[in-house]
């Protein structure tokens, strides 16, 4: 492969963003080991969003969205993409000027180009989590999406937490100037099309016309079910992981065309309360000082 | 010697869709509101307030404000601030020692409340615009507020710096966990940096210096009495429409059509997108143009905010664009040419729906409407169809119109909705309709099916025109029918001001395609009361309320639409609109033409007359009919019955003229109908004078009323109620 004359390779990219928030004190944590929709699922998101403690972290986290599955052949939507996940708890006041810091470590220069703060409120409605903030827009490329968490599991954080989530494919193609995302360097001699563009158009044909509707619907109910136990038994994080796992089920429905416009909300209710559920009993047990740990030691 | 007191607001970037409303262009409310009652309360003077911002700063300007106010606290009564000696009480010394004074200080004055101890104050106004900066800021009115820090404190974004000056002084203040100051921030182009600002004039001069260009909001001016609204002048959006007409002719084009709320928006968007505004050319590959143009020009607009440019005719799109950028950067070029990158891509996609889309006829979607929720308790968007067919041609039945033919009717029904399923419309929702047309005349559709399927959700707001051809007009309003009577039907009817379904826009555009027929149609005649019936019976069983109230209920709604846009839109007089309302409420497109020939009337000096006449007529009869409780069935008039000569002599007048006026009104021949009715007034005075109507005798009071209804009815019930025309004042006004 030849050699980009500018821009960062993708891996690159991912290196210059540990690397900028670990200097700022973050935590660099590691992807979910579970299927999830953003990098707000991942627990050491959401749970740490609650309660009272400071929190700073950063990760990449695979994302997965059956529904934007293109077959591979959109330059710019796939069903399984990274997002690189930063949280500061409390959001500091210079959280927009460190974050446009973070813009220029990656060797962009702000005065070259045109970089808007465009109104987006977040939401998810599974998570019943909202927030206001915005989408960075470079040379008209949303490029990031910047939150301040209003509620998370139905909850009003005492602390508000600053969310800001790259779109770490989207940023590579700004910065190597390609147009499609499977033209990107990942590193210097593979592009992003030889690692994932086989497995895009594997997982679209799945996600679209090989997963089981029936057996999806059972995963869902049962890790419904199974979640409610769990919550039961007051074992928070198996809880949460079985909401995940219904949460990706759904989506996987939904892929198919088998959630009737009338059950969508009621299916969405039913894992949002989940959702409020996990996050109260998170909140009752949070008394270890150090708040969630997924490990369980 | 009075001063001017300056706030800026400084935020993270503001929505840009708000600040329209908080710089109060189109409404109240909004910063100049709560700036208003923050000085109400705190009881400061102001002769002018301004407003003005950016999307990172909200800026406050009062004028007027004197640099003490005086100010009379009461305390208590005297005879409880003294004791029988003549010592200050407790109740005297404490509220001494709330404004830190001694006893002394106070000085007795009759009061609405007695005779009590008040403490006369002078306070530097300082200190009450320190109190008055967090009830501003707590004051100004947001869609969506948020939290951002410890404080609690809520805003749109957060605030992240204040600078608050009186003359040349600052003031000092706090919100949230931000300090006043007296420094602002230049553009995020110029590096956000910091100037030090020594009085309030010099801060206008260095947000130039810093490229900051401002954008005017409302301003207020302190009259006498009240207060009154300075002609809004919107200089920012104004020199950006400018730059934008300008770089469009050098592109050999022009925008589009700027009174559309589409561009209206984009202009309002781009305008609050940018503290320091530049525009930019920049053009894409032709071959896209092939796709429908709104599909270019709303996935410019709505995506990436960027301006479509057409040929000089308006009508062709030109494969180019504009862009709003914040401040020139160093390199032009190749931010265009990052935009041009991402248009392409946006375009590959529209393209890949418009081919998914394309794969099959348009009526092949009709099906899976049945899986598209119209609304939870409302059933599926696929059950509407069979139910429009059916007004639709009980439309054309009551309107005798054969043109459009039934099948055509039928088709357009059948097809209207199917979009909502394509792709297309998935991306971008606010092309329902155009895309459906679009696809409709891709299959060979018949021309005025695809035009019905593109009128079909017009007037979309106020200013939108409504449906150009008959078809289009009769599909909107079966549309909005089926609507008002499922919704009104579950119990969703909006309340006070909460419209979530947005029914008051919907009964708005029905009226108004009632009041304003494509050629050559008129709805004048309709009765909506018997559409309604059929409307209803066409949803079944599905519908919860009784059907009655469920009438009355849309024919109140309806109402209020029609007068709102008779003293709004139509600028007539409200007792205008009240009188034909009165003599007929249900055929609104007939009432809306009796609308305007009284009005006619009542602005041509020789018709007043005789409308003034026939009104005395009507305010006479009228009146004793409302009077009496016992109008409703008292019968046919009896002539036998008649005892008086006046009544006599009143009926045979009446028996002269009744057919005539009746011949008149068929004949739609108002003015002779009123000059015949007011005719009457001579024998009318002479009965009202002679006669008593209300005779103790049960006959003859009967037949009396019967008589005045009768005569009352000729007009107030088919033309309008004359006796709720403002009379007296005419009276005086004419001699009459």
């Amino acid at each position: 492969m030849k050699k980009r004359r500018s821009g960062l390779t993708f891996q690159q990219l991912i290196l210059r963003l540990e690397r900028f928030w670990a200097d700022q004190g973050c935590l660099i944590a590691q992807p979910y080991d579970m299927e999830m929709g953003a990098g707000t699922f991942h627990p050491l998101t959401f749970f740490k969003a609650l309660g009272p403690d400071p929190w700073k972290v950063a990760f990449v986290q695979p994302s997965r969205r059956p529904t934007d599955g293109r077959y591979g052949q959109n330059p710019l939507r796939a069903q399984r993409y990274y997002q690189y996940q930063v949280i500061l708890k409390p959001a500091p006041a210079d959280v927009q000027a460190v974050y446009l810091k973070s813009l220029e470590c990656l060797g962009i220069d702000l005065k070259a180009h045109d970089l808007r703060f465009v109104q987006d409120d977040w939401e998810s409605p599974t998570l019943g989590a909202w927030g206001l903030g915005w989408e960075v827009w470079l040379d008209g490329l949303e490029v990031t999406q910047f939150t301040y968490f209003q509620q998370v599991g139905g909850v009003d954080p005492e602390v508000i937490s600053a969310e800001l989530t790259y779109g770490l494919e989207r940023i590579a193609m700004f910065l190597q100037g390609k147009l499609d995302l499977y033209a990107l360097q990942w590193n210097e001699e593979f592009t992003y099309g030889q690692i994932h563009r086989r497995d895009e158009v594997e997982s679209s044909t799945y996600n679209f016309e090989h997963a089981d509707v029936r057996f999806q619907r059972e995963s869902f109910d049962r890790a419904y079910e199974k979640s409610r136990e769990l919550l039961k038994a007051g074992l928070i994080l198996p809880a949460y992981e079985q909401l995940l796992k219904s949460s990706h089920a759904f989506n996987l429905l939904d892929a198919r065309g088998a959630v009737s416009v009338n059950e969508r909300p009621t299916l969405i209710a039913g894992v949002r309360a989940l959702a409020k559920q996990c996050a109260e009993g998170y909140l009752k047990r949070g008394q270890t000082p150090r708040g969630l740990t997924p490990s369980g030691s | 010697m009075v001063q001017s007191f300056l706030l800026e607001i400084g935020c993270e970037e503001l929505p840009a869709d708000y600040l329209p409303a908080v710089l109060n262009w189109d409404e109240q409310g909004g910063l100049a509101s709560a700036a208003r009652a923050a000085f109400e309360e705190g009881g400061l003077p102001w002769s002018e307030i301004r407003l003005f911002g950016t999307p990172r700063r909200l800026v406050l300007l009062v004028q007027g404000v004197p640099p003490v106010v005086e100010r009379t606290e009461e305390g208590p009564p005297v005879q409880v601030a003294f004791d029988p000696q003549g010592r200050p009480t407790r109740a005297a010394e404490s509220f001494a020692g709330r404004y830190g004074v001694p006893v002394s200080k106070l000085v007795r004055k009759r009061t609405a409340r007695g005779e009590r101890l008040v403490l006369k104050r002078r306070i530097p106004a300082a200190d009450l615009l320190r109190e008055a900066i967090p009830a501003i800021l707590r004051g100004v009115p947001f869609p969506k507020m948020m939290r951002w820090d410890a404080s609690g404190a809520r805003f749109a974004r957060p605030i992240r710096w204040l600078l608050a000056l009186y003359g040349s002084r600052p003031v000092p203040c706090a919100y949230a966990q931000v300090r006043g100051g007296s420094v602002t921030y230049g553009s995020r182009r110029q590096g956000s940096r910091p100037v030090l600002i020594k009085s309030v004039p010099s801060y206008f001069a260095a947000l130039k210096r810093l490229r900051v260009d401002l954008e005017e909001g409302q301003h207020v001016r302190r009259t006498a009495e009240a207060w009154e609204l300075i002609p809004l002048r919107r200089r920012k959006r104004e020199r950006l429409l400018k730059l934008l007409r300008a770089a469009a002719r050098k592109l050999k084009g022009r925008l589009q059509d700027e009174r559309t709320d589409e561009f209206k928006w984009l202009l309002d968007t781009v305008t609050f997108l940018a503290e320091e505004p530049v525009v930019a050319a920049g053009s894409f590959r032709p071959e896209y143009l092939a796709l429908p143009p709104e599909v270019l020009s709303t996935s410019m607009a709505k995506h990436l905010k960027l301006f479509s440019v057409y040929a000089a005719d308006g009508k062709k799109l030109l494969p180019k664009f504009l862009a709003v950028l914040e401040g020139k950067p160093k390199d032009s070029a190749r931010v265009m040419a990052n935009i041009e990158r991402i248009i392409e891509a946006r375009f590959t996609d529209a393209r890949f729906f418009y081919q998914e889309d394309t794969k099959g006829r348009l009526e092949g979607k009709v099906p899976d409407l049945a899986k598209v929720v119209f609304h939870e308790k409302l059933g599926a968007v696929g059950d509407r169809i069979p139910r429009l067919q059916r007004l639709l041609k009980a439309l054309a039945q009551r309107l005798s119109v054969s043109d459009p033919t039934p099948w055509e009717l039928e088709r357009a029904a059948h097809l209207c909705k199917a979009d909502l399923v394509t792709q297309m419309v998935r991306e971008f929702p606010s092309l329902q309709g155009t895309i459906g047309a679009h696809y409709a005349g891709h299959d060979g559709e018949p021309a005025e099916v695809v035009r019905a399927i593109a009128e079909q959700y017009r007037p979309r707001t106020a200013n939108d025109p409504v449906p150009p051809t008959p078809l289009g007009a009769m599909l909107s309003l079966a549309d909005r029918l089926d609507t008002l009577i499922g919704y009104f039907g579950v119990g969703l009817k909006p309340t006070g001001s909460v419209d979530p379904y947005g029914l008051r826009r919907q009964a708005l555009g029905f009226v108004r395609i009632l009041i304003e027929p494509p050629p050559p149609l008129s709805f004048a005649g309709l009765s909506i009361d018997r559409l309604s019936d059929e409307g209803i019976q066409s949803w079944g069983s599905r519908l919860k309320a009784d059907p009655a109230e469920l009438k009355k209920d849309l024919r109140a709604f309806l109402r209020e639409r029609f007068e709102w846009l008779a003293l709004v839109a139509g600028r007539f007089e409200r007792e205008q609109a009240e009188a034909v309302l009165a003599a007929g409420a249900d055929d609104l497109a007939g009432a809306w033409e009796r609308l305007k020939i009284l009005s006619s009337f009542w602005n041509d000096q020789r018709k007043k007359q005789t409308l003034l006449r026939a009104a005395k007529v009507a305010e006479r009869t009228g009146r004793i009919v409302r009077a009496a409780k016992e109008t409703d069935g008292v019968g046919r008039v009896d002539p036998q019955r008649f005892t008086e000569s006046s009544e006599r002599k009143l009926w045979e007048a009446w028996s002269r003229v009744a057919p005539m006026i009746q011949e008149q009104i068929a004949g739609g021949r108002w003015v002779e109908a009123v000059e015949a009715y007011g005719s009457l007034y001579p024998q009318v005075h002479e009965f009202f004078e002679k006669v008593f109507v209300m005779d103790e005798n049960p006959d003859l009071r009967r037949n009396r009323l019967a008589f005045m209804k009768e005569i009352f009815q000729a007009l107030g019930g088919s033309f309008a109620d004359l006796s709720r025309l403002p009379l007296a004042e005419e009276r005086q006004k004419v001699g009459a």
